[in-house]
């Protein structure tokens, strides 16, 4: 009975790894193909592992493009970002689920509604306000349309909003101010959500290339998903094959990946001692 | 007399002028950071966008007359932009809810832990690490016709890319697969904050199982699920990255041939390719206009089944 049981759970563990396997494939594919040899990969037949380890598409990738260079502006834009976006989120949340003034309605609605206007399109306009900044080619003329997210504040609201009154009336009266509260009790006891909000952020601004590629024009100012789509531009030339670019995607994908494998264990573990309320 | 409980406990008038107005204000000090991101680069350029697009503007943005609604009855009866406001809603149709249902079922499969939980858990939400420019190269090269990864094992001969008939779905399925892990991070994450109980009875028969999905679990997730209904509604409605990484050559967007046009790349190629402002400004407000439609109308039809405990 209890030896069927166990063999079942780990049937099912295995059927669930399975499953990830199969979901991830395109990630091992892109990683199969950048250790092939050029007429591996030019192939008509189905060349699914590299015959031999080969190298080559990786030492392309690093010598001829500064790819380090880029996947490091990509991360200063991405953390620092979403750093200062939880800050300004979680503040904006703190202030529409605690307190009640005049307007709090109307700005909510302001937050809500901005999630509706197309972010993407309204480039051409912020690139000349942060041209007029004076920003073009600094990092925070790269970050700076990503400090503000409305989603971020509606999940922090949300999760605020459900955290106990009595808590807070408690420490208010027990002298705690506001700003205290909010930095002592509410942000502590809230790292799960703020885990989140930052994993998605991270994710989020790492991926962007549009907005990085119009404010910025100078080569050590780029970043990895720019750096990318200009390899790919250069396929058709002889220098950047397919392996190449694989090569390059699976450099730009190892630090992403693993910030997201070290945020994961955090958040699940997290989010479940998290949501058990007061 | 409108007295604020800014501080609890303690009654207003007792407290020192400054304490008050300071008290009056502090909520608005916590906002202001955030607010004055939102003017200054959603706000400020959105609605300068929807003033010039009643205007005539030259290649420099310059505005030279006013236009009334001579650009929008020109952007309305473009046949290049309804076949672009059609395929952005087959697109939303396709991805979103697809999307949603797949994250679902994997937070389901994934919400008791196990010994090796971690492993597939990190699988499942992978998938939000991957950047769509990376996932977008990754995919052109799988469909491929001749070397790419699908066509040879499946045994076919399609150019996905490339194939009016294929072009668009092509790319729902890369965005599908991009969706899911964000989906499963936060329907997981609904899941596991479930009571115990409602956990635990889900060791029972298929019938029961079923019932207590659809009666218990959907319900008490339903704020997670109308934030993803709304969000991947949002994000489609605007979205066209891939569009530009895998579809668009020798400065035209949306090909073949206007298969794959959507409403942002139509304004891209207007734009930023180009520089027709008229049209690219009322196309930039008639996609607002469609969005919010649809997501009131994703609002209403949630309204009946969504359960707030707040």
């Amino acid at each position: 009975m209890y030896k069927q049981k166990q063999l079942g759970r780990g049937m099912y563990q295995l059927f669930c790894v399975a499953v990830g396997l199969i979901l991830m494939a395109p990630i091992f594919y892109a990683v199969s193909i950048s250790f092939m040899r050029p007429e591996e990969i030019l192939t008509t037949d189905l060349n699914l592992l590299p015959n031999s380890l080969y190298l080559g598409n990786y030492q392309i990738a690093i010598e001829q493009t500064m790819i380090f260079r880029f996947i490091f502006n990509s991360f200063v834009v991405a953390f620092v970002a979403s750093f200062v976006r939880i800050i300004l989120a979680s503040l904006a949340a703190f202030s529409l689920a605690f307190f009640e003034y005049k307007g709090k309605k109307m700005f909510f609605y302001l937050v809500v509604g901005s999630m509706i206007i197309p972010s993407d399109l309204l480039l051409v306009q912020n690139f000349f306000t942060v041209a007029r900044m004076d920003l073009v080619n600094t990092y925070l003329g790269i970050m700076i349309v990503f400090f503000f997210n409305a989603m971020s504040v509606f999940i922090m609201r949300q999760r605020f909003l459900t955290y106990s009154k009595f808590l807070r009336e408690a420490a208010l009266v027990d002298g705690c101010g506001n700003f205290r509260f909010y930095a002592q009790i509410l942000v502590p006891s809230n790292i799960p959500v703020f885990a989140t909000v930052f994993i998605v952020s991270f994710v989020g601004v790492w991926n962007t290339f549009l907005w990085p590629l119009m404010v910025t024009n100078v080569n050590e100012m780029r970043t990895a998903q720019m750096a990318i789509t200009m390899l790919n531009i250069a396929e058709g030339s002889a220098s950047y094959g397919p392996g190449t670019v694989m090569a390059a995607a699976v450099i730009i994908l190892i630090p992403s990946i693993a910030v997201f494998v070290l945020f994961q264990k955090r958040i699940v573990g997290g989010l479940m001692t998290g949501s058990v309320k007061g | 007399m409108k007295l604020r409980k800014a501080s609890l406990g303690k009654p207003v008038s007792a407290l020192p002028l400054k304490t008050k107005i300071f008290q009056r204000v502090e909520p608005y000090l916590y906002l202001l950071p955030a607010l004055s991101m939102l003017i200054l680069f959603t706000y400020y350029p959105f609605i300068t966008n929807v003033i010039h697009s009643f205007f005539t503007v030259d290649r420099f943005r310059r505005v030279r007359a006013f236009a009334g609604l001579r650009n929008y009855s020109r952007v309305l009866t473009d046949d290049s932009f309804l076949q672009a406001v059609g395929n952005t809603f087959i697109y939303v149709l396709a991805t979103v809810p697809i999307s949603i249902v797949i994250g679902f079922a994997l937070a389901l499969l994934a919400k008791k832990k196990t010994r090796f939980s971690v492993v597939y858990e990190t699988l499942f939400a992978l998938s939000m690490a991957i950047s769509i420019a990376v996932i977008a190269m990754i995919f052109q090269l799988a469909y491929n016709p001749s070397m790419g990864a699908i066509n040879q094992l499946f045994g076919l001969s399609i150019s996905w890319l490339s194939d009016p008939s294929t072009a668009l779905l092509s790319l729902i399925i890369i965005q599908i697969w991009s969706n899911i892990g964000y989906n499963f991070l936060f329907m997981f994450s609904a899941l596991r904050a479930l009571p115990e109980d409602v956990m635990e009875s889900s060791r029972m028969d298929g019938a029961v199982r079923s019932r207590l999905l659809f009666q218990i679990i959907i319900p008490l997730v339903s704020p997670t699920l109308l934030f993803l209904l709304m969000s991947g509604i949002a994000h489609a409605m605007t979205s066209a990255s891939l569009v530009l990484i895998l579809t668009t050559t020798h400065g035209a967007t949306g090909q073949p041939g206007g298969a794959t046009e959507v409403i942002m790349s139509f304004i891209y190629g207007r734009a930023i390719m180009g520089t027709n402002f008229n049209v690219a400004y009322a196309a930039t407000t008639v996609g607002f206009v469609l969005s919010s439609i649809v997501m009131a109308l994703a609002l209403v039809l949630d309204r009946k089944k969504v359960s707030y405990d707040v």
